[in-house]
């Protein structure tokens, strides 16, 4: 019978929420939150040249993985620090107007992760990241367009082109990328009971 | 990476780097209301000038503040663009091109202007707070409000382990390239996707140096107590609630005065 994987993957007899709270959950959290910050680096840039950074896709795509891969090894609130800290190093280091919206879509992402564990009740699996991937991406149109009316005054329904393109690139690479790191952290040996 | 902004700011103190962070925090909410609650430029060139004012009697690095509003240069010219393209209001040119009209508004113009303005106000405003405010003075002030010190202090933990991780990342770049994978000479465009030979020893080297700085925190006592101690003091000033409040205040203020008079 195939074995199955719960949320938190480093502690699986804990509850999902709040997930491991110790000290090696916060230290283990925030070291995937600083991995996330020295790869959204690459990101961020591409993003920046192709449109000012008003439409994230690759640093979307990099923010899904970290932030999945965060809360499926520790939890909720492991989840909810691996998300937090990118967005408050980002402003205070001023690399982006927008980073204190980040706050709210990398929260949802952790929210994401805890949905599609639940529903599948086996982490590292397919299944779960296509779905992880799927909520993500639902949840950041329905995020991004209230953000693009009231803080941008952007026509909104003119950018569903751009929404499109963001979810076409997102969804599968941020599935494929979960899944991928789910299984080498499993392989490493950082998944126990 | 930019230089943490704090560090430039704590070698002058002044009223700013002495404010509480939670007086600080409401000051930033109150703006951050009054920004979102109008797009009138007067209100926008009055708030500018405050903060700028701000930032130069606080002490701050005016030349670094207004140099992080120039990382808002690319957002401004694609939201003024698309603004300008998109609207259908106050047409002033037309453009064909394969047999598709191209429409330049000005509406749109002064629309995408004005957004700028407010994507520069809150740039601004988030800058001064994290200028001003030192992370060990912030965990502090979150730990007297009641926030559990374990959550409190990641934020500071986080500012002290970035550089260690960056230079990580620098270090298994070049040992990549070494090895002939040289993510710098990638196609830019599929850059991302092909971060995995950088991501995973990244990631599986924090995971294990996470385990060591864990054990070493708790064979110090970390959080073993329910009272903590702190070598950092900051205690509210008699002026502080008077300021949170009458910030608020003023912030709700502004805005019944928006939604009542259309011209703000």
């Amino acid at each position: 019978m195939k074995e199955k994987y719960t949320i938190p993957l480093t502690k699986m007899s804990v509850k999902d929420w709040p997930g491991r709270t110790d000290s090696q959950g916060l230290v283990g959290a925030l070291m995937v939150s600083l991995a996330m910050i020295g790869l959204l680096q690459f990101g961020e840039r591409l993003d920046t040249l192709l449109f000012g950074g008003l439409f994230p896709v690759s640093g979307r795509v990099i923010a899904h993985t970290m932030i999945g891969l965060g809360t499926a090894l520790y939890g909720g609130v492991g989840g909810f620090i691996v998300s937090e800290i990118n967005p408050l190093i980002a402003t205070a280091t001023g690399t982006s107007p927008i980073a204190p919206f980040w706050l709210i879509t990398n929260g949802s992402q952790v929210i994401a992760m805890l949905l599609a564990g639940r529903i599948t009740k086996d982490v590292i699996s397919w299944k779960n990241c296509i779905l992880y991937a799927a909520i993500c991406t639902v949840f950041m149109i329905v995020l991004y367009i209230p953000l693009h009316i009231f803080y941008f005054h952007m026509p909104w329904s003119k950018l569903i082109p751009m929404y499109s393109f963001q979810a076409a690139v997102a969804f599968p690479s941020a599935s494929v990328l979960v899944r991928a790191l789910l299984q080498v952290v499993k392989n490493a040996g950082f998944v126990r009971e | 990476m930019a230089r943490f902004l704090y560090l430039q700011a704590q070698e002058k103190k002044s009223f700013l780097t002495q404010m509480h962070p939670i007086t600080a925090m409401v000051l930033v909410a109150a703006i951050v209301i009054v920004v979102f609650s109008t797009l009138n430029l007067y209100v926008y060139g009055a708030l500018f000038l405050l903060l700028l004012g701000a930032a130069y009697f606080g002490k701050l690095p005016v030349k670094s503040l207004l140099t992080v509003v120039l990382v808002v240069v690319p957002l401004v010219f694609f939201i003024t663009l698309i603004q300008v393209l998109a609207q259908t209001e106050d047409i002033v040119f037309t453009w064909y091109v394969l047999g598709r009209a191209i429409t330049f508004s000005r509406y749109g113009f002064i629309l995408g202007l004005q957004v700028a303005f407010r994507v520069i106000l809150l740039a601004m405003t988030m800058t001064i707070f994290f200028m001003a405010v030192h992370p060990v003075r912030m965990t502090k002030a979150l730990y007297d409000a009641g926030v559990n010190f374990k959550y409190a202090y990641a934020f500071s933990l986080a500012l002290r382990f970035l550089p260690l991780v960056l230079s990580d990342l620098v270090t298994i770049n070049n040992a990549q390239k070494s090895r002939g994978y040289d993510i710098d000479r990638q196609n830019f465009i599929i850059r991302t996707f092909r971060l995995m030979p950088l991501a995973v020893p990244l990631i599986l080297s924090g995971l294990r140096r996470a385990e060591i700085i864990a054990l070493a925190m708790d064979l110090r006592g970390f959080c073993a107590y329910d009272k903590r101690t702190f070598y950092v003091d900051v205690q509210p000033s008699r002026w502080d609630p008077i300021i949170r409040w009458g910030a608020l205040a003023l912030a709700l203020i502004f805005v019944a005065v928006a939604i009542w008079s259309p011209a703000i």
